[in-house]
């Protein structure tokens, strides 16, 4: 693909940047309702652990979409891929919400400093010791052993490292790519080339501890290598997921009308079904590895989500996670096709509130209960969420109309 | 083109233009006249004889080993307890890694649009099979009575059996066999249009006769490109899977049983990223003393090399981490006997082993964060190999020191090879330099049609002007 | 094209005309126009594919996709079919414990299978759309032809086209550079006889092996096998049961070495019998059982057979004897249908009735289904174990006359 495929950029006077005044307002009351809905249940049940874990949930769904964008920035800077600058902005926005996300787990790691077992059993291993369940207290050794790693200043430190290492990224590339929108210097793409490439390490090595962290570790005795690969790989499917929808919302409201093509979403389309094989992938390498070799401290994470309610949760993993998408992402008229990919977009977002639901909260209860104040949690942090990337948007250019690439992009068509 | 460089950066690295992927001046016909012309070179280069007697010796010491093993039975081998897996398939699973980079290039980095690939993918696809070829000796000679091999099939047999489904080391029939098949239709599909341009430019009726039985008949009209293409891309769409599929298969093999150090769930994709890297290192190995001598440098640039050392340096990466997960896991758990496991791979008897891996894997290519690294021959000739060895020595480590270390101490022990599983092991270079070579001597080296599509010729727009400067006539 | 014409060739009218075309832009432009104007019969040629030459000459999507999808479910199906077949039908036999069909290990498989199909599907399809192999073709008789494998794009208009003229005007008209006329192919388009003939016999010969195997199948020999690997039949090693000429006595089996000593320690015959004591009981048709115990009963007897009794009993019998240890509970759990007999209630009233000698013969001998202890369990542990089952059957069935003097409850006093 060469340069000369130039398309000049279509006068869109001022559409380009919206203020989003109404949506940020929605946002606001969409988290004000979570909130108080979610004070309010834990108020009148006092059940303070289901608050911690459903907020711990919220904040995880929104986490692995955040950590899905930066790492899809990144990822066209170390590609140098020409076909998605313009929708690249987009993802820069929806970054910058990843640290106001990551903070909003900082009460949770605070009551975890503070010994409140609640969430992480670790916190107080008195609880371990005197749990009447054998099968609970007899466990105890391993988590005197892992009482290094897992226990509350260190999981303050490496909090936050993590809270540290996404802001800076976030706000490097956020803040080149907004300023080459001034000066058009095409020094800031090469800039954001070379530091995407170590940039990679630190996304890498926060995103495997984290998910170490706030989600392995709620099991404590339990554990597996490829953890930090399977919540990759649900962050990179649920966030393209997301880009495609925010794609098409931009399109239709007129933002990037004449910019955003088939072509483009063809290619969110085909990177959402690599990611739906990809999760299945290591999602079933995991499982068969562990099933195969039936190892009781393994297995014991498996067992907990085949019974109970659970076990139709897998279930609708199993299909919603796999085998449907699978079918319904194969063929390209699905991708190129709006309605077909904003119905996909929108089964694969859920399909990853399913997963991270089934990860998160067999934790809380072996048996599955109505997930209310969850939604509220999932509503609150969401509203946050939004209300950030919306502001990180507001009054700036839904593309980055002065990179290089931009004409390589507009002018993309797929072979 | 841009009119004005920006200081301090390169123009490949210029993000105001694409540098061309072939040098300026690489038209239709020149791409033709010099792949072609090297399987059309009426005396064959001295160098290449010598070459090929030494790859014939080998591939004679192979057959001898073979000779001596079927005769002899598997206790010529290095194998006893308690290392039961030794050399065979530590050589198996690095000939299959290696196989994997030519399926990568050709359908992985088609899916991505990476048109790079173009000058290379022909290269490594032929690769792909001669390792896999190489690759299935080993499993195929170590179960001893070799005539027996086809209970390894479910085909029906005297005694009624079936064989056991439940087994990875199944799997891994129907998986390295699949891979073979699909990768060799991939291969050949790719190539009928090529030998229909050697058929049309063969002036021996012989050599017209053979090219044109392999090309089918094609005549390049735009519905055979039309299906033509369409089936290259469902065989890519298809075979991307199967690439992830085939190492992991081969990871099972050793992960799901229950062996420390062996179980861990990140081997899947550890083993698939390793594969990818030790390929990339041998395409490297092989396509550097290539294009000098071929002359293909115009069409194989320093900038494919560069992007090649860029993708050893990102999987060489990718391993790493498996390593320090694996690492941090192994403590992480709890288990005394994984924890043992991995001090012993660093600290053990096969220490010597654990730090050739880490330093060739893990340490060597990071000398490729350095753009004058990535662009210089012989660093970049000194990693791949480095990187060959270090892969060999993965396998290594992983297959005889979670062996060597029995549960029960008094079963410990040291495996040595013998001079037949020396013998057998570099025998198997020669059976895969013999086929390559036989390879770039008599087929295209380069996917003609492939390039031309990513000149400027190729494309609509571009046709006026130079289309004749680069003509034979 | 018929045969009779390779022998002959009469004269025929061209199979079309060819114009020739130098880069791409004119050849796309050319097709526009020949689809326009209304040709049917002709196709556009050139060395690589050409991106929208599929709209300027208006070609159809291929129905290819749609082949590989068939064949890759049919891939699937046979895989999961065959697994299932040959592991839980045909040949149902356990491994490890493992059940005979279980979908996560067969998935490997199947995914594996539906790849091959549908890469065949893809391969194989792409070549029967095409008609491959076509060996013969008017085209490659034209010497104009042989560059556009390489550096050259062609226009051929079949002879059969309602618009065709040998002349090829219009095909000058819309930019061909040069314009020539395709002959007829004067050949056959066949393979000559000899061909034939050589196919005849190489596919007769490769049938040679499937018959001999296919006899080997149905015909049984008098005559011994052939002794491929000599080595391996005739192994260098003695036999049980057989004689050597290497020991005077010429026994292969060898008799241990004088004064060797037994690892099993001398027990007290008292302790072997378990038939007769200090009291016994006559069991109707299996014989009279001792019921004491051989030896003083002692606190360290008991905390040992309280061990054994943990580590080799209750899983089945279960912690307080009651014949449902964790064994019992999961062999219940699995499936009703099972042939599973619950273990011994110990505490039953055919369990109390049980006497000494015949718990120790159980233990030491095996009952039903369960196993000798007798390679686990010294003597002296399993007299251990069965003191340690009378106190268990006195806990669970103790009476207030049971407690020592002073705790006695008011109103059994």
């Amino acid at each position: 693909m060469s340069a000369q495929h130039s398309k000049a950029l279509p006068d869109l006077g001022g559409v380009l940047a919206p203020k989003f005044e109404a949506q940020r307002k929605l946002a606001l009351i969409v988290a004000v309702v979570g909130l108080v809905g979610a004070g309010a249940m834990a108020g009148i049940t006092g059940n303070m652990r289901l608050l911690q874990f459903s907020w711990l949930y919220g904040c995880m769904y929104f986490l692995t979409l955040g950590l899905g964008a930066l790492f899809f920035v990144q990822l066209q800077h170390l590609t140098r891929a020409g076909w998605s600058v313009v929708v690249r902005r987009i993802a820069e926005h929806v970054a910058s919400a990843l640290p106001v996300v990551a903070l909003l787990l900082a009460p949770l790691v605070i009551a975890t400093l503070m010994g409140n077992g609640d969430l992480f059993k670790w916190a107080n291993l008195d609880l371990i010791r005197n749990d009447p369940d054998e099968s609970i207290s007899g466990t105890l050794h391993l988590y005197e052993h892992k009482a290094p790693y897992l226990n509350g200043t260190f999981f303050l430190v490496r909090f936050a490292i993590y809270v540290v290492v996404w802001f800076g990224l976030v706000r490097f590339f956020r803040t080149r790519s907004l300023q080459q929108d001034v000066d058009g210097d095409p020094m800031h793409t090469v800039k954001m080339v070379r530091i995407a490439a170590p940039g990679m390490f630190l996304f890498a090595l926060s995103l495997t501890f984290a998910a170490f962290d706030f989600m392995m570790s709620l099991d404590a005795p339990w554990f597996s290598t490829i953890w930090g690969v399977y919540t990759f790989a649900g962050a990179f499917m649920s966030f393209m997921s997301l880009l495609g929808l925010l794609a098409l919302r931009s399109e239709s409201k007129g933002y990037l009308r004449g910019l955003v093509t088939p072509e483009h979403y063809h290619d969110i389309g085909k990177l959402m079904f690599a990611f739906v094989f990809f999760w299945s992938y290591i999602a079933f390498s995991q499982f068969v590895l562990q099933w195969y070799a039936d190892i009781p401290e393994e297995t014991l994470w498996y067992k907990h989500r085949m019974e109970g309610g659970w076990a139709n949760l897998s279930w609708v993993l199993l299909f919603g996670h796999i085998f449907i998408p699978f079918l319904g992402l194969l063929s390209r008229h699905v991708k190129r096709n709006r309605a077909g990919l904003r119905f996909w977009a929108c089964w694969l977002l859920c399909i990853q509130a399913v997963d991270l639901y089934w990860v998160i909260m067999p934790n809380y209860d072996h048996h599955m209960h109505l997930p209310v104040m969850e939604l509220f949690c999932l509503l609150a942090v969401g509203g946050v969420f939004a209300f950030v990337a919306l502001g990180s948007a507001a009054g700036r250019n839904l593309t980055p109309v002065k990179d290089p690439r931009l004409p390589e992009s507009l002018a993309f068509t797929n072979i | 083109m841009t009119d004005t460089a920006i200081k301090g950066v390169p123009a490949e690295d210029d993000p105001r233009s694409r540098v061309p992927l072939a040098e300026p001046g690489t038209g239709l016909t020149k791409i033709t006249d010099t792949v072609a012309g090297i399987a059309e070179r009426p005396e064959t280069p001295k160098a290449w004889y010598v070459a090929f007697t030494i790859a014939l010796s080998l591939l004679g010491v192979l057959g001898a080993m073979l000779a001596y093993l079927i005769w002899n039975g598997v206790g010529v081998w290095g194998n006893n307890n308690p290392v039961f897996w030794g050399w065979p398939i530590v050589n198996f699973v690095f000939w299959v890694g290696i196989g994997h980079a030519g399926t990568l290039i050709s359908a992985i980095l088609f899916l991505t649009r990476q048109n790079w690939r173009t000058s290379i993918n022909r290269f490594a696809e032929a690769m792909t099979i001669f390792a896999v070829a190489c690759a299935a000796i080993f499993p195929g000679v170590h179960i001893g009575r070799v005539w027996l091999a086809f209970y390894l099939f479910p085909l029906p047999n005297q005694m009624q059996m079936w064989p056991n489904f439940r087994s990875p080391l199944l799997w891994d029939v129907f998986a390295v066999g699949t891979y073979a098949t699909v990768s060799l239709l991939f291969w050949y599909m790719g190539m009928v249009p090529d030998l229909a341009t050697l058929r049309d430019r063969a002036r021996h009726k012989v050599r017209r006769f053979a090219y044109g039985l392999l090309s089918l008949g094609w005549t390049g009209s735009g519905r055979q490109w039309s299906r033509f293409e369409k089936a290259y891309l469902i065989l890519a769409g298809l075979a991307t899977p199967l690439v992830l599929s085939v190492h992991s298969v081969v990871s099972f093999d050793f992960a799901v049983s229950q062996l420390p150090g062996w179980h861990t769930t990140i081997f899947p994709p550890y083993f698939v990223a390793g594969a990818v890297f030790s390929g990339f290192a041998m395409v490297v190995t092989l396509m550097v003393p290539a294009r000098q001598f071929f002359g293909l440098k115009h069409l194989i640039t320093m900038n494919h090399l560069e992007v090649m050392n860029k993708i050893i340096l990102t999987t060489g990466s990718m391993v790493g981490y498996a390593y320090a997960m694996e690492f941090f896991i192994a403590w992480y758990s709890g288990n005394a006997y994984e924890k043992f496991a991995f001090i012993n791979r660093a600290f053990g008897p096969y220490a010597w082993a654990y730090w050739t891996m880490v330093s060739c894997n893990v340490i060597s290519p990071q000398i490729f964060w350095f753009k004058k690294a990535r662009r210089s021959i012989p660093i970049m000739m000194v990693v791949a190999v480095f990187v060959n060895i270090g892969m060999w020595f993965e396998r290594f480590v992983i297959t005889v020191t979670s062996l060597h270390r029995d549960f029960l101490p008094s079963s410990w022990g040291y495996y040595r090879p013998t001079p037949v599983d020396m013998l057998t092991f570099l025998g198997s270079f020669g059976l895969f330099f013999t086929l390559f070579l036989l390879f770039c001597r008599f087929l295209p080296m380069v996917a003609m049609a492939e390039v031309k599509t990513v000149v400027p010729e190729g494309h609509a727009g571009h046709g006026h002007g130079h289309k004749e400067g680069a003509s034979h006539e | 094209m018929s045969s009779k014409q390779a022998a002959a060739p009469v004269e025929q009218g061209p199979a079309g005309v060819l114009g020739v075309f130098h880069d791409v832009d004119s050849l796309l432009a050319a097709c526009r126009r020949m689809r326009d104007a209304g040709f049917t019969r002709w196709e556009a040629h050139s060395p690589f594919p050409v991106h929208g030459l599929d709209e300027a000459a208006g070609i159809k999507p291929t129905v290819l996709p749609w082949i590989v999808l068939a064949c890759g479910l049919t891939g699937t199906s046979c895989a999961i079919l065959m697994q299932w077949w040959m592991n839980a039908h045909d040949y149902a036999y356990i491994i490890s414990g493992k059940p005979f069909f279980s979908l996560p290990a067969n998935i490997p498989v199947a995914f594996e299978m539906t790849i091959l199909f549908s890469a065949f599907a893809a391969f194989f399809g792409m070549l029967g759309l095409n008609k491959f192999p076509t060996w013969s073709n008017p085209l490659f008789r034209v010497p104009e032809f042989e560059r556009v494998t390489a550096d050259r794009f062609a226009i051929v208009v079949d002879a059969k086209d309602p618009n065709f003229k040998a002349d090829g005007g219009f095909l000058k008209q819309i930019g061909a550079k040069e314009v020539v006329v395709v002959p007829a192919d004067p050949s056959s388009g066949k393979f000559p006889l000899w061909f034939h003939g050589l196919g005849a016999v190489a596919t007769l010969a490769a049938m040679i092996p499937v018959a001999l195997i296919l006899r080997a199948r149905f015909v049984t020999s008098e005559k011994p096998q052939i002794h491929v690997v000599p080595d391996m039949d005739f192994q260098w090693k003695n036999k049980a049961q057989t004689s050597s000429s290497v020991f005077a006595d010429q026994r292969t089996m060898r008799l241990p070495v004088e004064g060797t000593i037994s690892v099993d320690q001398p027990v007290d015959a008292n302790l072997l019998d378990f038939r007769n004591g200090a009291s016994t009981v006559q069991v109707e048709g299996v014989g009279t059982f001792r019921n004491d115990l051989p030896m003083e009963v002692t606190e360290e007897l008991l905390a040992m057979g309280e061990e054994r009794y943990a580590i080799y009993c209750a899983p089945c019998h279960g912690r307080g004897g009651y014949g449902d240890g964790p064994i019992h509970q999961r062999a219940n759990g699995l499936s009703k249908d099972t042939n599973w007999v619950q273990p011994r209630n110990l505490q039953s009233e055919v369990g109390l009735a049980l006497s000494t000698g015949q718990i120790y013969d159980a233990i030491t001998n095996g009952k039903g289904t369960m196993q000798p202890y007798a390679s686990q369990l010294s003597v002296e542990e399993r007299w251990a174990v069965v003191a340690y089952i009378r106190a268990l059957q006195r806990s669970q069935n103790a009476t207030t006359a049971d407690l020592p003097a002073g705790v006695q409850p008011e109103e059994s006093k």
